[in-house]
C-alpha cells in the first residue's frame, strides 16, 4: 500500500477519528492546529509519536524533527520514506 | 489553555539584591524579618496581590469578614515569602542547605527496578523544584516540561548533582509533546505541572475546592499512551529551610489500560485533584498558584 494512504488509515484507526475517511485527508493540509481539517491537538501528537515508533520503528524525539515531520501527510511520508523498507 | 495571570510579578531587582545580600551575609533569619514589612506592603498597598489570592482563599476559608480576610491574605503571602527566601537561600548557600525529608519508599525503588517511563506530577506547593531532584537516584534522564525562563530561575535550586534536567518548553509547535513522549518511551522521567496548563494545553474541567477548574490532561495522556507509571509529588514547608515531600504512586494497571482513554484520563485527573485537595486541607496556605484557575466556571 502506498505510504501516504497507509499513514492516513493508521491515523484514523489509532487516533479513533470518526466520520473521516482516508480520502478526506489531504496530502498537504496541516495535521495539527486550528487550520487542520482533522483538528488534531498536542495529545494526539503523543499517540502519533508512539504510533510511528510501534509501526515503523522510527523516532520523533526532538522539536525540529517533529516540526518538520508533523506538518502534513506529505511531510510525514517524506520523513518516513528513507527510514523504512519500501515494499 | 492560555489563561491569564492575575498576580503582578513580585519584587524587583534591587529588592531581590537586598534579600540576596542579607542571606549571604547573615543567613535566612534577617531575610524572614524583612519579609514581614515587604509582605505588609504588598497586602495593604497592592490590590492586585489581594485579588490574585482572593478566590483561592475564599474557597478555602469561606465566610471571612474584611479584616479576617486581610489577615489571612497576609499570612498566606508570608508563607509564600518564606518559601521564596528558603529557595533563594538554597540557590545562594547551596542546595544541601535546604533539607527535604523524603522517606525511603520501597515502592519507588521498585519502580526504578522496572525501568518503565515515569510521569512525575508536581504542583505549585512548597519547593517542587527541589522535589524533582529527589528522583536523581534513579540515574535516568529527567525531562522538565516548563517555560525556559521559569526553568532558568529554578534550576539552580533544584539541586541536581549529576545531570541537569532537559528543559522542554511548552511553547511552540505541539508544546514539546513529541520530546516528552519519546523520553517516556525510553524509560526516562518526565516532570510536568499538574495544576497549570501552559500554552495551548488541552484541559478538562473538574471540581476543585467545590468549583469547576481547568486542569491539563497531558500528564495522564502521556502516562496512558506510553504505559508509564505516575508519581505525584507534594511538598510542604516544615520549618526553617526544611520541607517534607510526599510521594503518591499511581500504577498503570491492566484495568486502566483496558479503559476508554478519555475515561481513564479523567479518572487519573480526579485522583490527582483529590490528592491535591487532601494536601491543601492539611496545608491550606501552601498553594502558590497565582493564576485564574477557576476562570470560565
Amino acid at each position: 500500500m502506498e505510504l501516504k494512504r497507509r499513514l492516513k488509515e493508521l491515523i484514523i484507526s489509532e487516533l479513533k477519528l470518526t466520520n473521516v475517511t482516508a480520502d478526506d485527508i489531504s496530502d498537504d493540509g496541516p495535521l495539527f492546529g486550528a487550520d487542520s481539517a482533522l483538528g488534531l491537538d498536542s495529545l494526539d501528537a503523543v499517540e502519533l509519536v508512539v504510533l510511528l515508533q510501534k509501526e515503523f520503528g522510527v523516532e520523533v524525539g526532538d522539536r525540529a524533527t517533529a516540526t518538520a515531520a508533523f506538518t502534513s501527510i506529505n511531510s510525514l511520508a517524506a520523513f518516513l520514506a528513507p527510514k523504512i523498507p519500501q515494499g | 489553555m492560555s489563561g491569564r495571570k492575575k498576580a503582578p510579578r513580585y519584587g524587583h531587582r534591587p529588592g531581590h539584591r537586598i534579600f540576596h545580600w542579607l542571606i549571604r551575609c547573615f543567613g535566612v533569619g534577617p531575610a524572614y524579618a524583612v519579609l514581614v514589612f515587604v509582605i505588609g506592603y504588598y497586602v495593604f498597598f497592592r490590590p492586585s496581590a489581594r485579588r490574585a489570592a482572593g478566590e483561592y482563599l475564599d474557597l478555602t476559608f469561606p465566610g471571612r469578614g474584611r479584616r479576617g480576610r486581610l489577615r489571612l491574605t497576609y499570612r498566606y503571602y508570608y508563607q509564600f515569602g518564606l518559601c521564596l527566601v528558603d529557595q533563594a537561600a538554597a540557590g545562594i548557600l547551596g542546595p544541601q542547605k535546604l533539607r527535604l525529608d523524603f522517606p525511603d519508599d520501597p515502592e519507588i525503588r521498585r519502580l526504578d527496578g522496572e525501568g518503565r517511563g515515569l510521569v512525575l506530577i508536581t504542583s505549585h506547593v512548597g519547593v517542587w523544584q527541589r522535589a524533582i531532584a529527589v528522583m536523581e537516584f534513579m540515574r535516568r534522564s529527567v525531562y522538565l516540561h516548563l517555560r525556559r525562563e521559569a526553568a532558568s530561575e529554578s534550576m539552580g535550586l533544584a539541586g541536581f548533582e549529576a545531570a541537569a534536567p532537559h528543559v522542554v518548553s511548552p511553547d511552540g509547535f505541539l508544546g514539546g509533546v513529541p520530546e516528552l513522549s519519546s523520553a517516556l518511551a525510553h524509560g526516562n522521567i518526565v516532570a510536568v505541572m499538574g495544576d497549570r496548563g501552559y500554552g495551548s494545553a488541552t484541559c478538562a474541567r473538574v471540581e476543585f475546592l467545590g468549583k469547576s477548574a481547568a486542569f491539563p490532561l497531558l500528564p495522564y495522556h502521556l502516562a496512558l499512551t506510553t504505559d508509564s507509571d505516575i508519581v505525584v509529588f507534594l511538598t510542604s514547608r516544615a520549618g526553617r529551610m526544611r520541607f517534607r515531600l510526599r510521594a503518591h504512586i499511581v500504577r498503570m494497571t491492566p484495568e486502566l489500560r483496558a479503559m476508554d482513554k478519555n475515561e481513564a484520563r479523567l479518572l487519573l485527573l480526579r485522583r490527582y485533584v483529590g490528592l491535591l485537595e487532601e494536601h491543601l486541607r492539611e496545608h491550606p496556605l501552601a498553594w502558590f498558584n497565582f493564576f485564574d484557575f477557576w476562570a470560565g466556571s
